[in-house]
């Protein structure tokens, strides 16, 4: 019984899915009849598809719908018969009755009473259209079909002829087993099993009847080219028109066998995963072997193993690009339930708007491609609300009455742009501020300061309306803020350009993936952050003379702007005391969110790098001013810092960037300074009563992290690093020290506990003395000689 | 590698003889009736006390590695690791405690527990093995237990000659480390 249950839910499922597709294509079909007039070609596809879901529905217990589409079936074949002419009142009627049958499998998908809802306004308005009374037309439509497909019944009578003999049959092998059990379970099982047996039928079916159109219209198409030819009159619609149309059958027959499948999205993340992990696998292999190489040059062997890396390294790209590719699809997918929309909202403004879609077939992330339905739908009601003007209007202007709006996508990069231009009257940056200052949301200085570009930032904030009136379409000042958070967080941007009396284009800039983006890599004390790249305007180097002071806050001046400075660790709190700056060389990564800009000084950039967006878990959730995580090549987590929240925050932060400089360490100093880094309190001990004697100011951390922010803190002149130190040893600890602008070649001395040292890494991370434990006082001689000469003090 | 604790290691994890031991003494042979008498549980020193963690919670014990300091987060958080290619973050159950912090060292380690879809791994001072409690010998968490650990603990579990305080890992890892 269950199984029967299951069995039946997949049926359903199976006809949702299929009357889904179909009712949006007829969507896509219907406006395009509207504008192309009587194409039989087209007439007909609709007319199969209110047919086939008439058949489904009718034969699931469907009724409401059945007899909805039935009616649209009904007026589809009148249209196709050229019974009727397509008026765009009937045209209306048929859309509503689109709508309705979409929202009734809405609510069989929710699982809700597809009987409860109200057709009978769907069915009088369509009926209207009809003379006749709706049951013989059925009949007749029924007979019409058959006539005009003759090879097709003898296929649907031999089936039915065999349907029609298991069906005589099976209800005797029901009446005995009622007879021999009365088993309801059974009875039912029964059902469910002819239930199937029709579908599978209805299925094959279906398909011959696509094989014979196919056939069918090659004829046709061959026939039109022999007119052609025979007329001498090159009608160009026809013949590519023809051709289309017969590839479009040829891919439709082709899958008999499902060419494609459904699989879980989660199945695809965890692959992708997977292939991250595989990616660190490969950068650490290549790198052993690059070692491998140095180590041992000429080995055989050794030439085997980068032969190895560098095809492992070709395989996990491919396959990096592979997994991400089953991810993506077509912005068609969007883009196409467009010119309904562009329908329906123009005839309600009585306004004449033609829609011209480019690069549907754009590929992108799904997940992508699901967020940015909603705030494409409101940017085309914005353009034909307030963007097209009235049909006066534009033959004033000259302008043709028919508005024009074009949707297209392309990829630039990593990204996608997606355009909507109109031909409309433009925003005038003007009224624009007077509008925004007239409802409080900026003031006049702010309004006298702002740019053209600036000023069109003003459509995205909350409350901004421009319209004068208000309509059920737009006006209500919503919208277009949602717009803008929506393209935000898919880490996008939008881009205004606007000319009065010429049109509008708004350009919307979204990562082709949410997973993987690019980011700028920055380091801040000893904190490495990405910056998504897509909010990043550029980077600039600067002095410390180029900092000036406005209402004592930090600015840069930038060509003709003005930017505000803050440093980033002071933003993400990590800050305090931290001298890491060097005066000489201040990095400023400029970033901007939406119309407002700030420059966030960081220590070092570090360079650019493609990052694998991860989450930081349940148990971190919402952490301000972070947006995820990534895994870096070293296997290391860099924290991928959400800059809109930042730059929202920065005018709260309490930052002068001064206090960060190296130098203002040094200035500070009345003597010498040594840190030494060490779990063992024994050689804390003895390494400090040393350097106390030889008066030095003493710093002591157990472990290499500890150590870092002394550092950072007070600019030490040596330090003394014990080379087993948790939790990244010694080695790892002076490479990191040695990034640190203020520590390029201060003095530092590995201790060694067990007498034991890696020379090569030595050399490598710029250790300048090793020294052994037991230390005495010799060893500290002999670093005292080398480094009187470096000891900086104010 | 002699301090690595294993958990995949019979000899530690089920504690042979102790078993062989119990079976006896109870005239039991089957090691899969002792599951339901007793608790297998991991036991860690914080500040010289014994503490227990369910082994059904435990993903892995692994030595501390280098962690990366998340901004805006509660002060026992002391950041994210990563565990093969998951972000995992890292608190310090000493702090968690309000116990006075320990610098991390060699005898230091870090037991990933997880629970539903939450993950944390905790610093802790030091691993000592896995014990099995008897669940009667389970009592309800005594009065004397400080405030600040009180509502982690699920009760104290009474062996032979030492006692453990048993933490309830529900209320660890869903309290979030954010700050709000």
């Amino acid at each position: 019984m269950a199984d029967n249950m299951e069995e039946m839910e997949e049926i359903v499922q199976d006809f949702l899915l299929e009357a889904e597709e179909l009712l949006e294509e007829l969507d896509e079909d219907l406006v395009k009849l509207e504008s192309s007039g009587d194409d039989t070609d087209l007439l007909n596809k609709i007319f199969r598809a209110f047919h086939t879901i008439k058949g489904s529905s009718s034969f699931l217990g469907f009724e409401t719908l059945t007899h909805l589409t039935h009616r649209l079936e009904d007026v589809l074949n009148k249209l196709r018969k050229f019974e009727l002419s397509l008026s765009s009142e009937l045209m209306d009627a048929i859309l509503a009755g689109v709508d309705k049958a979409k929202e009734i499998i809405e609510v069989i998908k929710e699982k809700g009473d597809p009987e409860a809802i109200d057709v009978e306004e769907n069915i009088q308005a369509l009926s209207k259209f009809l003379e006749e009374p709706q049951e013989p037309q059925e009949e007749i439509s029924e007979e019409e079909l058959l006539k005009e497909q003759e090879e097709e019944i003898k296929e649907e009578e031999l089936l039915e002829n065999v349907e029609a003999e298991q069906e005589a049959e099976e209800p005797k092998e029901e009446k005995s087993e009622n007879k021999a059990k009365k088993s309801d379970d059974e009875i039912e099982a029964e059902i469910q099993r002819l239930l199937a047996q029709r579908m599978e039928e209805d299925r094959k079916k279906r398909q011959q009847k696509k094989q014979q159109e196919e056939q069918k219209q090659k004829e046709t198409q061959k026939e039109e080219d022999k007119q052609v030819q025979a007329q001498q009159q090159p009608t160009q619609e026809t013949k590519p028109q023809a051709q289309k149309q017969q590839t479009k059958a040829k891919s439709k027959s082709k899958p008999v066998i499902e060419q494609t499948i459904r699989v879980d999205v989660t199945r695809l993340d965890d692959l992708m995963n997977l292939v991250g992990e595989l990616v660190l696998g490969k950068n650490r292999l290549v790198s052993v072997a690059q070692k491998a190489e140095e180590k041992f040059e000429g080995d055989d062997i050794v030439e085997e193993l980068s032969g190895v890396a560098s095809q492992i390294t070709l395989v996990t790209t491919d396959l990096q690009m592979g997994v991400m590719k089953t991810r993506m699809v077509q912005v068609g997918k969007v883009f196409n339930k467009f010119p309904r929309v562009v329908r329906d909202i123009s005839k309600e403004l009585n306004k004449e708007v033609e829609l011209i879609i480019e690069g549907a077939e754009t590929e992108l992330d799904k997940s992508v491609v699901e967020e940015i339905n909603d705030p494409l739908v409101h940017i085309i009601r914005n353009a034909i609300d307030h963007g097209i003007e009235p049909k006066e209007k534009r033959l004033a202007a000259g302008k043709p009455p028919k508005g024009k709006i074009v949707l297209s996508a392309f990829h630039e990069g990593n990204y996608i742009i997606i355009k909507t231009t109109d031909d409309g009257g433009g925003m005038d940056p003007e009224v624009l501020k007077s509008k925004a200052l007239e409802k409080g949301l900026i003031t006049e200085t702010e309004a006298r300061q702002m740019t053209k570009e600036e000023a069109f930032g003003l459509i995205f904030k909350p409350g901004f309306s421009t319209a004068q009136k208000v309509s059920n379409i737009s006006g209500r000042g919503v919208g277009m803020d949602v717009v803008k958070t929506n393209i935000e967080k898919l880490n996008g941007t939008i881009e205004v350009q606007s000319e009065i009396n010429k049109g509008t284009t708004i350009m919307l800039k979204i990562p082709l993936t949410l997973a993987i983006i690019q980011a700028l890599l920055v380091k801040v004390t000893k904190e490495f952050f990405a910056i998504p790249l897509v909010s990043v305007v550029e980077t600039v180097r600067i002095s410390k003379d180029d900092i000036k002071k406005v209402e004592n806050r930090d600015v840069l001046r930038l060509r003709d702007s003005i930017i505000p400075l803050v440093y980033l660790g002071d933003a993400l709190g990590i800050g305090k005391n931290k001298k890491t700056i060097d005066s000489k060389e201040i990095y400023v990564v400029v970033v901007a969110v939406a119309e407002k800009k700030i420059g966030l000084v960081v220590d070092k950039l570090i360079g650019r790098e493609e990052i694998v967006i991860k989450s930081l878990g349940h148990y971190l959730t919402n952490i301000k001013s972070i947006s995820g995580a990534t895994i870096m090549g070293d296997g290391s987590v860099t924290l991928i810092l959400d800059i809109p929240s930042i730059v929202g925050e920065a005018a709260n932060v309490e930052t002068n960037i001064e206090d960060h400089f190296a130098d203002k360490a040094i200035e500070m100093k009345s003597k010498p300074s040594c840190l030494i880094v060490s779990a063992e309190d024994e050689i804390k001990h003895s390494i400090g009563q040393y350097m106390k004697e030889a008066d030095f100011e003493i710093y002591e951390a157990s472990n290499d992290k500890e150590g870092l922010d002394i550092a950072s803190e007070n600019i030490v002149d040596v330090i003394f690093i014990d080379l087993d130190i948790p939790i990244n040893d010694g080695y790892n600890f002076t490479r990191l020290i040695r990034t640190f602008p203020s520590y390029k070649d201060v003095f530092v001395v590995g201790v060694s506990t067990d007498g034991t040292f890696d020379k090569e890494k030595v050399s490598e991370v710029l250790m300048n003395k090793i020294i052994f434990h037991p230390i005495t006082i010799k060893d500290i001689d002999a670093v005292m000689e080398m480094i009187t000469k470096r000891i900086k003090v104010a | 590698m002699k301090d690595e604790v294993d958990l995949f290691d019979k000899s530690l994890a089920i504690a042979e003889d102790y078993e062989e031991q119990l079976a006896k003494s109870q005239r039991k042979s089957d090691a899969l009736i002792l599951k339901d008498e007793y608790d297998q549980v991991v036991g860690f020193i914080l500040k010289d006390e014994l503490f227990g963690i369910d082994i059904l919670n435990v993903e892995e014990i692994i030595k501390p590695v280098d962690f990366t300091y998340v901004p805006n987060t509660k002060p026992f958080v002391m950041g994210v690791i990563n565990l093969r290619g998951k972000i995992i973050p890292i608190v310090d159950l000493r702090l968690k405690f309000g116990l006075v912090k320990k610098p991390i060292d060699i005898e230091s380690r870090i037991i990933v527990a997880h629970m539903d879809e939450y993950t944390v791994g905790f610093i802790v001072d030091k691993i000592e093995r896995v014990y099995y409690i008897e669940k009667k010998s389970i009592e309800p968490t005594p009065p004397n237990i400080p405030q600040t650990i009180e509502k982690y603990v699920r009760g104290v579990g009474k062996m032979d000659n030492k006692i453990m305080t048993l933490l309830n890992i529900e209320s660890l890892l869903k309290e979030g480390g954010g700050l709000n």
